[in-house]
């Protein structure tokens, strides 16, 4: 009997340690989410979403989950609520009432008549409290506008910002259908059923609220799609020679250089067009005409693209679109959905449609590719390293300088203007879950020659520090010789992804970087 | 009946004038150089209104707006206007363009947008209309009309047809306008034009400035209007109050005196049943005041009730919304609704405590006029207690807050909606002791420079909400990185070595919080060969949040204005340095004190054996300050930031 009451006692507590840690971090636990996807033969195809989610804090139900947004285009989508209720604490039901599904313009398409039709129906949770079950299912259905748009085509990231006990998606498709897909970050394995392909994920962990995440994601991410390989480039290899004559001569009359004409035509589409946030599938990826786009006065990031490519055609400047992509995804899987941005080459340089400074292609090459458009088809580009920012700077102490009882503290000029500064890591936590990922390459080295005038003397005492890790390097420096103390420091990344393991290391290394040691110095009159 | 619609017509037709009218108006703008460096220039910005006897109005807003250069181009490619289609209904009636070429562009209204507008949090359907105009050129000039019938209540701010009965306020026949004169674009002209029927009286006032003003009559109405030229856009002076409280402004209204408009509020809701008894919330309130021993008690318990629980979303009961506090069964039920819903869900739970309770409008954010017009945007609760008055309670926003009422809400306008119809109320001055932020910190100073040390903050009311912040609306999983984040304030290389915050940090009604955190600071002070430079460690970033009137601006001497700050606080600093051995402070000691109506000060630092001993106490007032406080209070403020300024030390 004693052994029987040890034993129960026993797997009390392991059910404790396994639950306790779980209930006292999250805001709320997904018993499951369940998606799936049916296409039909003439393009068309649905999408089915269950959730059902148990609240755990005050803050779960305040602010995270207490609404539900759906955004959809009313002219080929429709959506339908097949359940939606709460279960409270003590099993008592409340049905979500009809006031509590509301739709409203999406704030991504606010100030813009071309896409004022998209709506957001937004679905108020009801009846909740601590210990609450949220449960949702609907049905969003999509019709193709034309053969053109009449594909298939979804980039979705498994994760939530709290944990998933059960995450399925499925797929089913006509047996005729092409059907491409690609799972990243995750071993998951789909299991294939007659037309249909399906994919588990148990126990999701929540989404680390942490800064500095993997832009591309960490957590598992499904491209699935009915486009042939090169759909995307094909598209746009057609559109690529269009020009808009009487808008760039307007724009550039009276404009003699190449450079100027260029400079004129960038600041047009990235200053005077406003930018209209909406996502490329929001839109069908397709883009309004030209003179629509330029008298509206507002465009998608798309369009700005395809203006400013035709604008430039139009004066005899030669650029290309470049197409970005996270580097992980296959090349067959060149899909809309998975686009992240889009560019243009102008000879060796690359604009953007968000601001008028050329991109440096190396800040993210670590993560994304660049493809160009050869023949109809992508073709990555080659992407060169960044090169080491080399600054020397010059200055002098004399007895003039504001002091505080005598001492002088001084941080040299542009200090925290150096590439790792600008990135502000300097509140980073001791424990970290995810991979870190560095704003940019960094390869700099500064070295101030500081003259002493006036009998002005160093306190500082003279300083050696080197750190080598295996992601990068660094090292301070101050030496004097006569009346010329010089600061040096160097630093340089050998990658750009930092694992949870190396992430102590990292942080020490950082801190140094940013510490006062090495960082002001102290002089006296 | 076809004087009234002739008059009507001929009314309608003076407001909204003919084509080109604004002419004139363009040569005074070449004449100004003041308007010369502006993108664009209202050149008229007109509100003509006739009041029906029910009190309902219909509106003709027109608009003329030149664009005077390049960067202004897309400013107005489209314009809209936000309306709340259960009390008004609006439309565009004439938009054209006058091109600078000479051309003129005539848009074709009925192609206008009219749609649900984007919202978070309320969704009562709110709509906008919007019209595209696209890319402009310096020297067009758009020139709109646009109808409005309705009324728009304004008990939230954030509130933005065949049956006319909607369009009739709640007050039945009563019609008041709040109408701002300041502008945010030059405006050459701004007029606001009203026909009121004679029978009604009316009484208005023009605020914080001038206007032409002319009341005609013809028939059937007074026609009341007020005209300012050549404004310009306000200038503002840093930390000002609402520029309600300071700018140009006029106030209209029918009804008599506030005594009035209580009187209504209390019957419009009282008659709906906003506040009937619900079994489930009667079982409610029963579990949550059985262990209550006095009506105070009660009072509390309620308050942080609602408060906690439930949520801040807003759905729609249809007509009445916007005015219409909900009434329980629906509170209950939903758990959710805006600052109305949730007053009125205290209500009624107080009623059901036996307590004597009843709703109260209020304006957070600015001063109420005497003039009766319903300048609101929150409602409250007032509760009366054992000695026979009411007090206010703000279930909206006190959540995980140990105060019932906020005092972020202190010097506050509001306006009971009791039996026995009430004035205009005035919430008192929280004294500073009750939001006291205080930091204890004993520390060492080594030889390389780190400071070892250990410090507890203590706080209560706002300064209390403010500090508890990361464990009551902060992700569970972030409340150990959010303390670690409050250290590195200080310094990036701050190490937490330990933090004790007690076991539930979230239970703010247990005690006022208190957090003890232990940690090293390499690198804290900047090393010489025989001296070190710091700053004092409670003067150096910690809980720089709570320390709101650090975002005052004491940089200028005067202030022609009004000015706030976040809540009247008390702040008390106790710090101990010990330094390394042989070191001395370089500075003398020093000590400050500085009393006035608006802000005390007193602090000191002095070396006491081997240790710099600082001692702090900033007592500041109010929330809002008149502009003759400034003095005082800066020079509170300014005696103890210089208590942050570097010490040096040296062996």
């Amino acid at each position: 009997m004693k052994k029987l009451i040890y034993i129960k006692t026993l797997l009390i507590v392991c059910l404790l340690v396994v639950t306790l840690p779980l209930h006292a971090t999250n805001e709320a636990e997904y018993k499951q989410i369940k998606k799936t996807y049916t296409i039909n033969e003439d393009g068309s195809y649905s999408l089915r979403v269950c959730k059902e989610i148990k609240l755990l804090t005050h803050k779960a139900f305040n602010d995270i989950y207490g609404e539900s947004f759906i955004i959809y285009n009313p002219k080929r989508q429709s959506v339908k609520i097949n359940d939606s209720y709460t279960t409270q604490a003590d099993g008592t039901v409340i049905k979500t009432p009809t006031n509590a599904f509301n739709e409203v313009l999406p704030f991504s398409a606010a100030s813009a008549p071309a896409f004022n039709h998209l709506r957001e129906l937004v679905v108020t949770h009801t009846g909740l409290e601590l210990g609450a079950t949220i449960y949702l299912d609907y049905t969003l259905t999509t019709t193709p506008a034309d053969k053109s748009t009449a594909y298939f085509d979804i980039s979705e990231q498994i994760s939530e910002s709290s944990p998933v006990k059960e995450y399925t998606i499925s797929i089913t498709a006509p047996s005729t259908t092409y059907l491409g897909y690609e799972l990243l970050n995750s071993r998951v394995k789909p299991k294939v059923s007659g037309n249909t392909i399906q994919w588990i994920f148990r126990n999701l962990p929540a989404a680390a609220i942490e800064s500095y995440k993997s832009q591309n994601g960490d957590a598992p991410r499904l491209i699935a799609t009915t486009l042939e390989a090169n759909s995307v480039a094909e598209r746009y290899s057609k559109i690529a020679d269009i020009k808009y004559e009487s808008l760039a001569n307007t724009l550039t009359a009276d404009i003699k250089s190449e450079d100027k004409k260029l400079e004129t035509l960038v600041n047009y589409v990235v200053r005077g067009t406003n930018l209209s946030p909406l996502p490329f599938s929001y839109q069908d990826n397709t883009e309004r005409c030209l003179k629509l786009v330029s008298t509206s006065g507002y465009a998608t990031k798309m369009e700005k693209a395809v203006l400013l490519n035709s604008l430039l055609n139009s004066v005899g400047v030669s650029s290309e679109f470049v197409f970005i992509y996270p580097n992980t995804i296959d090349s067959s899987m060149l899909t809309y959905s998975a686009l992240k941005g889009v560019l243009l080459k102008v000879g060796d340089v690359y604009y953007s449609t968000y601001s008028t400074t050329p991109v440096d292609l190396s800040v993210r090459s670590a993560f994304d590719s660049y493809y160009t458009i050869q023949g109809g088809e992508f073709e990555k580009l080659d992407v060169e390293p960044s090169k080491q920012v080399v600054k020397n700077y010059t200055d002098s102490i004399s007895s003039t300088a504001n002091d505080n009882s005598g001492y002088i503290t001084y941080t040299p000029k542009d200090i925290n203007r150096g590439v790792v500064r600008s990135w502000n890591m300097n509140k980073l936590p001791t424990v970290r879950t995810s991979t870190l990922e560095l704003p940019s390459q960094a390869n700099e080295s500064s070295v101030w020659n500081i003259e002493l005038k006036d009998g002005v003397t160093l306190q500082t005492p003279l300083m050696n520090i080197s750190l080598e890790e295996d992601f990068g390097s660094l090292s301070i420096n101050l030496t004097q010789e006569g009346n010329i103390v010089t600061l040096k420091r160097e630093i340089s990344f050998k990658k750009q992804s930092i694992t949870p393991s190396e992430y102590k290391k990292f942080r020490n290394f950082i801190m140094q970087w940013g510490s006062k040691k090495g960082s002001v110095l102290l002089f006296e009159k | 009946m076809k004087l009234v619609t002739l008059a009507t017509s001929l009314f309608m037709l003076t407001t909204t004038v003919s084509a080109q009218d604004w002419r004139g108006l363009e040569t005074q703008v070449k004449c100004n150089e003041s308007f010369a460096d502006y993108g664009t220039i209202n050149l008229l910005d007109s509100i003509g209104v006739e009041v029906k006897e029910n009190g309902s109005g219909v509106f003709t807003i027109r608009k003329v707006v030149k664009i005077q250069k390049e960067s202004a181009e897309l400013t107005n490619r489209i314009i809209k206007y936000d309306y709340d289609p259960l009390t008004a209904f609006a439309k565009f009636t004439t938009v054209k363009v006058y091109k600078n070429d000479g051309s003129i562009v005539d848009l074709d209204v009925t192609k206008a947008n009219d749609y649900a507008a984007p919202a978070r949090s309320i969704y009562w359907g709110a709509r906008q209309i919007m019209i595209e105009i696209g890319r402009l050129e310096p020297g067009d000039v758009i020139d709109y009309t646009i109808d409005k019938k309705g009324f728009t209540y304004a008990l939230l701010k954030d509130m933005p047809s065949s049956d006319d009965s909607r369009f009739i306020p709640p007050m039945s026949g009563q019609y008041y306008d709040i109408v701002p004169f300041w502008v945010n674009e030059p405006t050459v002209k701004k007029v606001y034009r009203v026909a009121i029927p004679k029978s009604k009286e009316v009484q208005y006032e023009f605020y914080q400035g001038e206007c032409r003003t002319s009341i005609r009559q013809d028939k059937s109405s007074n026609i009341f209007q007020f005209i300012k030229m050549d404004i310009l856009p306000f200038k503002r002076e840093s930390n000002m109050v609402d520029l309600f409280d300071v700018a140009p402004k006029l106030m209209m209204s029918t009804t008599p005196t506030w005594e009035d408009k209580s009187k209504w509020f209390y019957g419009v809701n009282e008659d709906y049943g906003s506040f009937d008894a619900h079994p489930e919330t009667q079982k409610m309130v029963d579990k949550l005041t059985k262990s209550c021993k006095t009506n105070m008690e009660k009072i509390a318990v309620l308050t942080h009730w609602v408060a906690d629980n439930i949520r801040y979303s807003g759905i729609s009961m249809g007509k009445g919304e916007g005015y219409t506090l909900h009434n329980t069964e629906m509170n209950f039920v939903d758990r959710a609704g805006v600052c109305k819903d949730k007053a009125a869900l205290l209500i009624s739970m107080l009623r059901m405590a036996g307590l004597e309770s009843y709703p109260a409008m209020t304006m957070a954010g600015s001063r109420i006029e005497s003039i009766p017009a319903d300048h609101f945007n929150h409602c409250v609760t007032v509760v009366k207690t054992d000695e026979g008055v009411y007090i206010p309670l703000d279930p909206t926003w006190v959540p995980f807050n140990r105060e019932l009422w906020s005092s972020a809400e202190q010097q506050q306008n509001y306006l009971p909606g009791t039996p026995e119809p009430s004035g205009l109320c005035l919430t008192p001055i929280s004294a500073p002791e009750n939001h006291y932020f205080r930091l204890n910190s004993t520390s060492s100073l080594k030889d390389d420079g780190t400071l070892v040390g250990v410090v507890t903050v203590e706080a209560e009311g706002q300064s209390d909400a403010t500090v508890r912040r990361p464990f009551t609306t902060g992700y569970r999983s972030l409340w150990r990185s959010a303390m670690e984040t409050e250290l590195m304030n200080v310094s990036p290389e701050a190490k937490l070595i330990s933090v004790d915050y007690g076991k539930d940090p979230q239970d703010y009604q247990k005690r006022a919080i208190e957090i003890t955190f232990k940690y090293e600071i390499p690198n804290y002070a900047i090393i010489g060969d025989d001296e070190m430079i710091f700053k004092p460690f409670t003067m150096s970033g910690l809980y720089n949040s709570v320390r709101s009137y650090l975002h005052v601006n004491t940089n200028v001497e005067s202030k022609k204005y009004s000015f706030k700050d976040a809540c009247s606080r008390l702040v008390e600093l106790k710090e101990e340095i010990t330094l390394p051995s042989g070191y001395t402070l370089v500075q003398k000691d020093k000590s400050a004190n500085h009393t006035s109506g608006a802000a005390d000060f007193s602090g000191s630092i002095d070396m006491q054996g081997d240790k710099i001993v600082m001692t702090q106490t900033l007592a500041l007032k109010k929330r809002v300050y008149d502009a003759a406080d400034w003095d005082g209070y800066r020079k509170a403020v300014d005696s103890h930031k210089s208590f942050g300024e570097e010490l040096v030390i040296k062996k």
